[in-house]
């Protein structure tokens, strides 16, 4: 398994997915030519990422919960964007319906009332709580 | 082609006529994702020199993205003698009013005219409860631009600006019309 690093552009943001500190972060503007395109290495990453945990909890003979902290710091991202971003917190969520051992914490930055707002309508449609930090 | 580029500047020029209205920012031409890229970042730029509400700022600047957007997806295309297809557009961000206004036409397909009318009418005739429910509805179900484009962008662009969105459409050719959108934001 490999970490997932994007550098941030005009129109992508910036993504650090580490499988090693658990720490996944998104950051800047979304609005990508093909959000599909762009998102699929991310999907690809957390499907890897779920199987790569399994393990991790099969080898483990500790009782401690790997923490997983994703942090979601978009400062725009478009109404196509949207719907990639949903896709992610509910596939990441599966981690912590579906391993005992692992929990999964999102943080979601908002740097205005209108992005908050977007959050606090994520959570109505996903079902999964986000933690909510002012910039 | 250029008999596409003669008739935007003709409605490019009725917009600027219009006595009120003061433009801000304005492209036109053909809408191509780097050609739409360079003009958003432009007036990203100009929306931070020169409005200093973040939620106005941001509500003009995701109305704008999705527009142009709309046109770079979902114009119909003209193709030229070199067989290089283009979009033609134009997105016009003025100040009218006391509120700000953005005026936005492009070709397209003569058979999506009935189902955008229809569209806009019934956010139109929404509320903005509704339309929140219908914009967490198509997330939810992943629905994007499930029909001809007319999807959540237009439905993001309603709830950001809150005011009827005036819709006007005129037969162009056989098989294209020039369709317009005029948005209000309030300040």
């Amino acid at each position: 398994m490999e970490n997932l690093k994007s550098t941030k552009t005009d129109t992508t943001p910036e993504i650090s997915l580490n499988f090693q500190t658990h720490q996944l972060e998104f950051s800047g503007d979304s609005r990508p030519e093909n959000a599909k395109l762009f998102y699929t290495p991310v999907f690809n990453w957390i499907t890897d990422y779920f199987n790569y945990l399994y393990f991790l909890k099969d080898q483990s003979t500790s009782d401690a919960k790997i923490i997983i902290t994703v942090n979601f710091k978009f400062e725009y991202f478009n109404s196509s964007s949207a719907k990639y971003i949903i896709e992610i917190i509910k596939g990441l969520n599966k981690i912590n319906t579906d391993n005992p051992k692992a929990q999964v914490n999102f943080n979601w930055f908002y740097e205005d009332e209108d992005l908050l707002d977007t959050g606090k309508e994520f959570v109505k449609i996903t079902g999964v709580p986000l933690t909510y930090h002012s910039i | 082609m250029f008999k596409e580029q003669k008739y935007l500047a003709n409605e490019v020029k009725s917009i600027m006529n219009l006595e009120e209205v003061i433009p801000l920012f304005i492209f036109t031409g053909s809408f191509t994702f780097h050609e739409v890229n360079s003009h958003l970042i432009s007036l990203k730029q100009y929306l931070e020199s020169h409005i200093s509400t973040k939620i106005t700022k941001r509500n003009i600047y995701s109305i704008l993205v999705e527009c142009v957007e709309n046109i770079n997806k979902h114009g119909f295309g003209f193709e030229n003698d070199n067989q290089i297809v283009t979009n033609y557009g134009y997105v016009i961000f003025a100040f009218e009013n006391n509120k700000y206004k953005i005026f936005v036409g492009n070709f397209i397909n003569q058979d999506e005219i009935e189902y955008i009318e229809s569209t806009i009418n019934e956010i139109n005739l929404s509320d903005i409860e509704d339309l929140k429910e219908v914009y967490r509805d198509k997330l939810e179900n992943n629905e994007l631009s499930k029909k001809q484009g007319m999807g959540i962008g237009i439905i993001d662009i309603a709830l950001r600006s809150k005011e009827p969105i005036k819709l006007t459409t005129k037969k162009y050719s056989e098989n294209a019309s020039f369709f317009s959108l005029e948005i209000t934001v309030t300040k």
